[in-house]
């Protein structure tokens, strides 16, 4: 006989199923940083919410002890088992369901990056993709980004919707026209340019390489910062931050390269996630470990299989999607 | 031993008596083995105690032999499916074959996998399995499957709302 396990977690249907949809988004290659970052709010709102989740983690994590081939071949070569034969629907139904199930299940919106997969571009998880516009400028989009494109002769509107977009402005046809990017939060107006805006979850933020822009706050009064060459800028839909000194490697995406100085480890990863479907997890035992390096995006998988070689860390790859870094086994 | 379960208890003894010689022959016949049919005995009373269902059976050999049959099916596509998962295995270039252990852990995780898919359509089946065991992206799945990426995406929203929660952790 098989051996007895623990029957799955107690949750509601709806909540299992919110856990089920958060997978389907975070798997494909059109996750974007916000609907990651709602992800994160979502396991974070309800003890329940987290206990699918990891229930979802744990039944991917004995996926991974499985030859992933041989196993589509074995599955796939027998024929469909008869419906509802031997099927156990295993789902407890939450004790506390009730109303607070059903307000929970109306907030839930996976799919609200919906107006950036309509995006007149758009690139998949660790694609990058240049354009040509009509008036001459360039554009590069980088990682899981989204724009419109809105020209009319009045203004040239870039509409970010999603990600992050380097813009190289053009004096082509129509160009005396002012060239805008639109985050949610706010409008840059480019001053004869190279800038980057990056549309992150609930604050935009602005790194200018050559001469300036400018920003305005959606609702900041009318208030507007001019921003220089060699620094960046954050900015809410009221307020915009004092600007920085960039890091001299800002722009490098652009090139297909990732390039930190003495950043954490956590912060790296985070940063990497973007390139790739699935999920990172960092432990928080080797979060604060510091490097330094020049990383190509082209291969992500190589990025976190070499890392060992550099920190005291063992990166686990249950399944392409599920990894885990995590501190080091044995002497170090 | 409380009351209820004790009347459960004695009644399990009497179909024990006076049924398991007559399934495990039956089985014996079905099977042409007499140490599998033994087996598959033992799990038939297992079954039964741990459904539950003994103190509805009216005709006892049908109830038992309906069991026997699933448990028979069960035995039989597990085996098919550890076949299948071995020979892919070995046809594959330098991969090492699973120890016991692991071998065993990977056989009942495929019989969950199949159980859990169970009742699904072929190219629902065929998504989950390409992207949660293969790691092809969705866009990878398509073209192999010859369907839209938003195909794929509705059919992976299906297959794990609907396997996820049917697979213990």
């Amino acid at each position: 006989m098989s051996t007895m396990r623990a029957p799955p977690v107690a949750v509601s249907v709806a909540v299992a199923q919110q856990a089920a949809d958060w997978l389907t988004v975070l798997m494909s290659d059109e996750a974007s940083e916000e609907q990651r970052a709602d992800w994160l709010r979502w396991r974070a709102a309800d003890p329940e919410h987290e206990r699918a989740w990891q229930h979802i983690e744990a039944v991917s994590r004995r996926f991974g002890g499985l030859h992933g081939a041989a196993a589509t071949q074995a599955l796939g070569q027998l024929e469909r088992p008869a419906a509802g034969r031997r099927r156990q629907l295993l789902l407890w139904l939450g004790v506390a369901g009730g109303a607070g199930l059903l307000a929970t299940h109306a907030r839930f919106t996976p799919w609200h990056g919906a107006r950036a997969v309509l995006a007149d571009y758009r690139t998949a998880t660790g694609e990058r993709r240049e354009l040509a516009l009509s008036d001459g400028s360039l554009v590069s989009l980088n990682t899981a980004s989204a724009i419109n494109v809105r020209f009319d002769g009045k203004q040239r509107l870039l509409e970010l919707l999603a990600g992050e977009i380097m813009v190289i402005s053009g004096h082509g046809a129509g160009s005396s026209a002012p060239l805008l990017v639109s985050t949610h939060e706010g409008v840059v107006r480019a001053l004869g340019t190279r800038f980057a805006v990056r549309q992150q979850d609930g604050n935009s933020s602005v790194s200018v390489f050559d001469s300036a822009v400018e920003i305005r706050a959606q609702d900041g009064d009318g208030a507007v910062l001019f921003l220089a060459a060699g620094h960046d800028a954050r900015f809410s839909r009221r307020h915009i931050d004092a600007p920085q000194r960039s890091s001299a490697h800002a722009d490098a995406w652009q090139r297909g390269q990732l390039i930190v100085d003495d950043v954490t480890l956590g912060d790296f990863l985070a940063e990497l996630a973007r390139y790739r479907p699935g999920v990172i997890d960092c432990m928080p035992e080797v979060a604060h470990l510091r490097l330094s390096g020049v990383f190509p995006l082209s291969d992500t998988e190589r990025i976190l299989h070499m890392l060992p070689n550099s920190l005291p860390v063992q990166v686990r790859s249950r399944t392409r999607w599920w990894i885990t870094v995590e501190p080091a086994l044995g002497p170090l | 031993m409380p009351a209820a379960d004790l009347a459960q208890h004695q009644q399990l003894q009497s179909l024990y008596a006076s049924h398991h010689g007559w399934l495990a022959g039956w089985l014996r016949h079905k099977l042409g083995n007499a140490s599998d049919a033994a087996d598959l005995a033992q799990d038939t009373f297992i079954s039964v105690l741990t459904g539950g269902h003994a103190p509805q059976i009216r005709e006892a050999r049908p109830f038992l032999a309906t069991i026997a049959r699933r448990l028979v099916a069960h035995r039989y596509r597990r085996q098919q499916l550890e076949n299948a998962y071995l020979a892919a295995l070995a046809c594959l270039p330098a991969e090492a074959s699973p120890g016991p252990e692991a071998r065993l852990l990977a056989i009942e995780a495929l019989q969950e996998i199949d159980a859990a898919l169970a009742g699904l359509p072929t190219p629902v089946r065929t998504a989950f399995l390409l992207a949660q065991l293969e790691g092809l992206s969705y866009a990878e799945i398509a073209a192999r499957l010859q369907v839209s990426s938003s195909s794929v995406k509705q059919y992976l929203t299906r297959a794990n709302r609907h396997v996820f929660f049917a697979l213990p952790a």
